[in-house]
């Protein structure tokens, strides 16, 4: 364990040595351990976990219950949010840096850095600098893993038809969920809904894509339907995804629904081509559906 | 007689308060004690215990929602439980810091008000969803009948909260 001496803990904190004795009387936190000459040695992940949690709370005792409760110190996308808050890029990167150290690329993604991004999400407002210095780090960082991503190694492949707009939560999903699936080896291909279907015969003749996935709520059913009616048009066996609610859940079997995470997207994704071909379902959302027989 | 004449004998004018926002200044405050350091700026986000007691975070408000020196108040979050409580609101609510923090505030505190008087939870959410204007509320402790305390509720921060100041008695 790495220990520090209370005239160090105490200056981490900015407070004074008699103050965090006090804390350890009243609180019996941060608890320290003796050196062999019976002096305090506080465990330094203890103290940079209140330091943190000084940060999120509105007095000490909710920081020492809050930072004990953690345990093992801060959590990593807190820590990311907290430099995003401080517009900190250099933290920002070095902490994903740490983050790749301890876990995979999908597990940073995931749990570090679209957790940081959604934790400066406040509703209703639209947008805060905080968010927007978030979203664009965000944005950068995937789009550079996504240039480091491997090639290809699967026959399949996932167009997405993006309806989100910039700085919206769902935008920096999907460029998530378009990193992991090429992580995975998916042919991928991201196009806004805005193109006319009858302008996509060319893209869907060179992907073929096995699947489609509808991601993003600025867009009408009517045209989403159009769209996958242009895909199974060309490629009638296409396996329609729904990320994030695009399309409302009626129940009905015709979409595949992949969830909010981009983990389990993938997983159910990949689940679902790599199961043996079913029937074609509806060749346009159920809501779509409903609202043209209507 | 001239226009600059008339110009000359009219009175100097008084420049007008654009807003409260421009007029009220920050302070900035103990979340336990309530004392006021003298800071020349914002503390870091990281350095905010209070070197007077120690054992509360500072917190900024607006001058004229600002406890004062070992005044009872609570700082809430949108959610409505209790984020903080003063020493001073320790003795006249009749709890430990400790046993409120996280709790909601109903069960601190309820509302007191005849017909017509603003709600305490849509006052607290304001508030801590950063409105600039403050709210006065009547409440009473959640156990305690016949009593109405005058309380002014406000935003303060960080992180963003709203902080629901008792009127002092004495005053």
């Amino acid at each position: 364990m790495n220990g520090i001496r209370t005239n160090a803990a105490a200056s981490m904190l900015g407070v004074s040595p008699s103050t965090l004795r006090s804390w350890e009387r009243r609180y019996g936190f941060p608890e320290p351990s003796r050196s062999a000459g019976n002096h305090r040695q506080f465990a330094l992940i203890q103290i940079e976990a209140l330091k943190q949690t000084m940060q999120e709370t509105h007095n000490v005792s909710s920081a020492i219950s809050l930072a004990r409760a953690r345990g093992a110190g801060p959590s990593s996308s807190s820590r990311l949010a907290s430099a995003y808050g401080a517009f900190d890029e250099e933290r920002a990167d070095r902490l994903l840096e740490e983050s790749l150290a301890l876990r995979s690329v999908e597990r940073t993604v995931e749990e570090v850095l679209l957790a940081a991004v959604a934790a400066h999400l406040v509703d209703p407002e639209p947008s805060t600098p905080e968010y927007e210095f978030a979203w664009r780090h965000a944005t950068g960082w995937l789009s550079a893993l996504k240039r480091l991503s491997p090639p290809t190694s699967r026959d399949q492949a996932v167009l997405v038809f993006d309806a989100t707009v910039p700085c919206e939560l769902d935008a920096v999903h999907v460029h998530a969920l378009e990193l992991v699936l090429r992580r995975s080896g998916l042919r991928t291909l991201v196009l806004s809904t805005t193109p006319s279907p009858a302008r996509l015969g060319r893209a869907l003749r060179v992907l073929r894509p096995t699947a489609v996935v509808l991601t993003g709520q600025n867009v009408s059913l009517d045209a989403l339907g159009q769209l996958v009616h242009a895909v199974r048009g060309t490629a009638p066996e296409t396996v329609v995804c729904d990320y994030r609610n695009a399309v409302p859940d009626t129940g009905a079997g015709g979409v595949c629904r992949l969830g909010d995470c981009v983990i389990s997207a993938r997983d159910r994704l990949l689940e679902r081509l790599d199961a043996p071909a079913r029937p074609a379902a509806s060749s346009v959302p159920p809501r779509a559906s409903a609202a043209r027989s209507a | 007689m001239t226009v600059s004449g008339q110009m000359a004998r009219r009175g100097a004018l008084a420049l007008v308060p654009r807003s409260n926002e421009e007029t009220e200044q920050p302070i900035w405050f103990c979340g336990h004690c309530g004392e006021r350091p003298a800071l020349s700026g914002a503390p870091a986000l990281d350095a905010r215990v209070c070197q007077s007691c120690g054992l509360g975070l500072l917190l900024e408000t607006g001058a004229n929602a600002a406890p004062k020196p070992g005044g009872a108040f609570l700082v809430l979050d949108r959610s409505l439980s209790v984020c903080a409580v003063s020493s001073g609101a320790e003795t006249l609510l009749a709890t430990a810091e400790t046993e409120a923090v996280n709790h909601h505030v109903t069960e601190l505190l309820v509302p007191a008000e005849s017909e017509g008087g603003r709600h305490l939870a849509s006052a607290v959410t304001w508030a801590a969803r950063g409105e600039e204007e403050f709210r006065d509320v009547f409440v009473r402790p959640a156990n305690l009948f016949g009593v109405r305390i005058r309380a002014r509720i406000a935003r303060c921060g960080p992180p963003q909260a709203a902080l629901l100041v008792f009127e002092d008695p004495q005053r």
